[in-house]
């Protein structure tokens, strides 16, 4: 989720925001701040009500995660390479470069980032829905 | 596609053990009570560690816990 809003934030950032903002800025604020304390609060309670005695991550929790890890990093490996090789494309192949320029490399490479880390919790919910919660 | 499969006698090895939960022999053996319920499923292979500890829970050899299905 935390991906996934800052792509929303990244992308509002970016490219900016619709022309009729004004109207709706003082709303969405009240709301991301609410949503905000309300996830705060119930992070706080979860906390408390945890059971200490309790084995909060183990050998498959780790096996799974290691399963995200690895696509995502392949993800990202094959992004990366694709995005810096593009940029030669125009000199080797003769097609001009898809992303061209600093600002426009970095807004991709944050994308391809952030895509990865999308991949890697995807991967982790599949392979829990897999073996089993 | 390996055509094997490792099934186990958790469930009625726990039974035995005086209808002992998921979630005490989780405890004993430092897994989450998920795991040992992704166990019982046959969705999830143990480590060799892991199945030794839970061989050691039940007092049993390890060919009594787990079986190796062709």
């Amino acid at each position: 989720m935390s991906s996934i809003s800052i792509v929303i934030i990244y992308t509002v950032y970016a490219i900016g925001l619709p022309e009729n903002w004004a109207e709706v800025e003082s709303q969405l604020a009240s709301i991301f701040f609410k949503v905000f304390l309300f996830v705060l609060v119930i992070e706080i309670i979860l906390g408390i009500l945890k059971n200490k005695n309790e084995v909060e991550k183990d050998e498959r929790d780790e096996m799974v995660a290691g399963k995200g890890y690895r696509n995502a990093y392949h993800f990202l490996i094959v992004s990366v390479v694709f995005v810096l090789f593009q940029m030669i494309m125009e000199d080797i192949l003769g097609f001009n470069a898809l992303v061209y320029g600093t600002v426009s490399l970095v807004h991709v490479l944050i994308y391809v980032v952030l895509l990865a880390s999308i991949i890697n919790r995807g991967t982790q919910i599949f392979f829990y829905r897999r073996i089993g919660f | 596609m390996s055509n094997f499969k490792i099934e186990n006698n958790i469930r009625t090895l726990r039974f035995h053990s005086g209808e002992m939960t998921q979630a005490e022999l989780a405890k004993r053996v430092g897994v989450t009570r998920q795991t040992i319920n992704a166990l019982e499923a046959n969705k999830y292979n143990p480590s060799l560690e892991l199945a030794f500890r839970i061989a050691d829970v039940f007092d049993v050899g390890l060919e009594k816990v787990f079986i190796y299905v062709k």
